[in-house]
């Protein structure tokens, strides 16, 4: 009986005398109530209605103006077809837009009739069209997320814990004793797991080209592949610098289970940026997981080109400068 | 004169107030094996580390191959080869696997056979590292630092988990590569030292004790045992409840 005691007791401070172990396994949970009470304490992301309005670049329509004061998000958009597209995945609520005689259509799924005429009233004079939507429309809009945290998680665990490991097993030590350059090694790394980030997400677009109906066109697949390997470049980058600074693995797989929530929670995985409280969003909005997101999702499922995600790849690319200088600078061998 | 191999002169090295290392001064000349003893805690890893070009001396320096070691001069790795106290294998790689990374790494051709030839583990080349036996797993760590064919050979306890019947093979594997190559060996196991040394440092608390051929060691101190010479010669810095040799 006394053995039970012990065993339990020692299984116990094996928690409490690591301080990272205790704070993910206490502190963590709390924490993320918290940030998660000011996040959503005015209400769930999917209460908050989106509305494209097809419009090119120039002063914005009054009625998207009258929208924006009813707590509706009102977001310009030149291209019909991207708009309708942004409907069919669920990005947006109604699509709005003016015909030849300047009269506003307002374009909503089915299910939403109901609001949609009150927006129709709101707005009158307006004509409403319904159209029957894909099932799977939120699915699509899931699937970049879904692909862009297979990158993530590849890049932080695959590089960053095991680094750690390597390092605390002396295997990294071993590797000093030999002519073996550490750009060959970091090379070696992220050639290693883009390989296997390349088949995984092979995997996913196949299950969803053929079980979930996804067609993106060849040139948006081509695209989101290169955001995909540029996405696991900074986040290998982060993970080498994060094994570079902290030594044990259990205190790097705590820290980095703590980053990849709000970097999946706050980086448009499942719902817009824009059901954050705006400053939260502004930050969020330079996460690169979010640039990552954002630009695999423009290009996979609403077709931009690799140009037009320009900006959000510059952003990638400065993430990747950074992590990667701290990364050469910081990493050691061995302890 | 000839180039020697390893020369140091007044090296120290210390962790924060603790002193691994105090003015350690020694040379070797010629190729054998040379055996590093002492106790836990004496130094011997620290040393290696030195001469592995793993830590850097605080003061003093040293030299390879009659090349001095210092900042801003290249560490020859091509010309050392270095067995850790601890070596590690990522999980499930198998024995070919890791003898053809070391031989690539050395771009060695052919040296991943050349490995599991001279670690005799043809027959168990394509099960995991882990599968091995301590002694298999020994031979191979051994050969995969000698596939470039190094002049000197760093081990740091290479027999510490093993058997009699793997110790000795280890023994007449290191035997047969100090013909043309210095091996420098730390242990703690002064009969296996005996029977495998041609020369011997005695180290302790940091400090070099005595140093010189088995033989000598012995005859000069009178010992019929190695043993006995390394507590003729470290007696005095040994504490009567420590745990030397």
């Amino acid at each position: 009986m006394k053995a039970l005691w012990v065993l339990a007791r020692l299984r116990v401070l094996d928690v409490l005398r690591s301080r990272s172990a205790t704070f993910a396994f206490l502190g963590l949970p709390v924490l993320i109530l918290l940030v998660l009470a000011v996040v959503f304490g005015s209400g769930q992301p999917f209460e908050v209605r989106r509305v494209s309005f097809v419009q090119a670049p120039g002063e914005l329509d009054p009625a998207a103006l009258r929208l924006s004061t009813h707590e509706v998000r009102v977001e310009r958009e030149p291209e019909r077809d991207v708009a309708r597209r942004k409907l069919e995945t669920r990005a947006t609520d109604a699509v709005l837009e003016r015909d030849g005689a300047g009269i506003l259509r307002i374009t909503v799924g089915s299910k939403d009739e109901l609001w949609a005429r009150g927006v129709a009233a709101l707005l009158s004079p307006a004509s409403l069209e319904l159209v029957r939507l894909n099932r799977l429309g939120y699915v699509h809009y899931l699937f970049p997320g879904l692909l862009c945290s297979s990158v993530m998680f590849a890049g932080l665990f695959g590089m960053g814990y095991a680094m750690a490991r390597y390092r605390n097993n002396a295997f990294l030590k071993k590797l000093s004793t030999t002519p073996l350059s550490r750009a060959t090694f970091v090379l070696a790394q992220i050639l290693g797991r883009g390989s296997l980030v390349s088949v995984q997400a092979a995997l996913l677009l196949v299950v969803a080209l053929v079980g979930l109906g996804l067609r993106p066109t060849s040139s948006g697949a081509l695209s989101a592949a290169l955001v995909c390997a540029l996405g696991l470049f900074v986040f290998s980058g982060i993970g080498f610098a994060l094994a570079s600074v902290i030594e044990t693995e259990a205190v790097l797989s705590d820290l980095i289970s703590g980053l990849t929530l709000p970097f999946t929670l706050f980086s448009g995985v499942f719902f817009p940026l824009d059901s954050l409280p705006r400053p939260l969003a502004e930050v969020c909005a330079w996460l690169p997981s979010t640039l990552m997101v954002d630009a695999v999702r423009s290009t996979l499922l609403y077709g931009a080109g690799f140009m037009t995600v320009g900006g959000k790849l510059c952003g990638l690319l400065l993430w990747g400068a950074v992590t990667f200088a701290f990364s050469v600078r910081l990493f050691r061998w061995h302890e | 004169m000839s180039i020697p191999f390893v020369s140091l002169e007044r090296v120290c090295r210390r962790y924060g107030a603790f002193e691994a290392l105090s003015e350690v001064t020694f040379r070797i000349d010629s190729p054998g094996i040379v055996g590093l003893l002492g106790p836990n805690g004496a130094g011997k890893t620290t040393l290696l580390d030195v001469l592995a070009g793993l830590a850097a001396p605080d003061s003093g320096g040293f030299s390879l191959f009659g090349e001095r070691i210092g900042p801003g001069a290249k560490y020859p790795r091509r010309r050392v080869g270095v067995v850790l106290q601890r070596e590690f294998v990522p999980d499930h790689v198998t024995v070919h696997e890791y003898a053809e990374l070391f031989a690539a790494i050395h771009g060695v051709r052919n040296g991943a056979q050349q490995i599991i030839g001279q670690a005799r583990l043809e027959a168990r080349k394509k099960l995991a590292v882990e599968r091995l036996s301590g002694g298999e797993a020994q031979r191979l760590f051994v050969a995969a630092s000698l596939v470039h064919a190094p002049d000197l050979l760093l081990l740091d306890e290479p027999s510490a988990r093993l058997d009699p019947v793997s110790k000795r093979e280890l023994s007449e594997l290191l035997r047969r590569v100090s013909e043309k190559t210095c091996v420098l060996m730390a242990t703690h196991d002064l009969i296996e030292a005996e029977r495998a040394c041609d020369h011997c440092l005695f180290i302790l608390g940091g400090r070099l004790c005595a140093q010189g051929s088995t033989a000598e060691l012995m005859a000069s101190a009178g010992a019929t045992t190695l043993e006995d010479a390394f507590f003729h010669f470290c007696s005095a810095r040994v504490a009567p409840t420590g745990d030397a040799a």
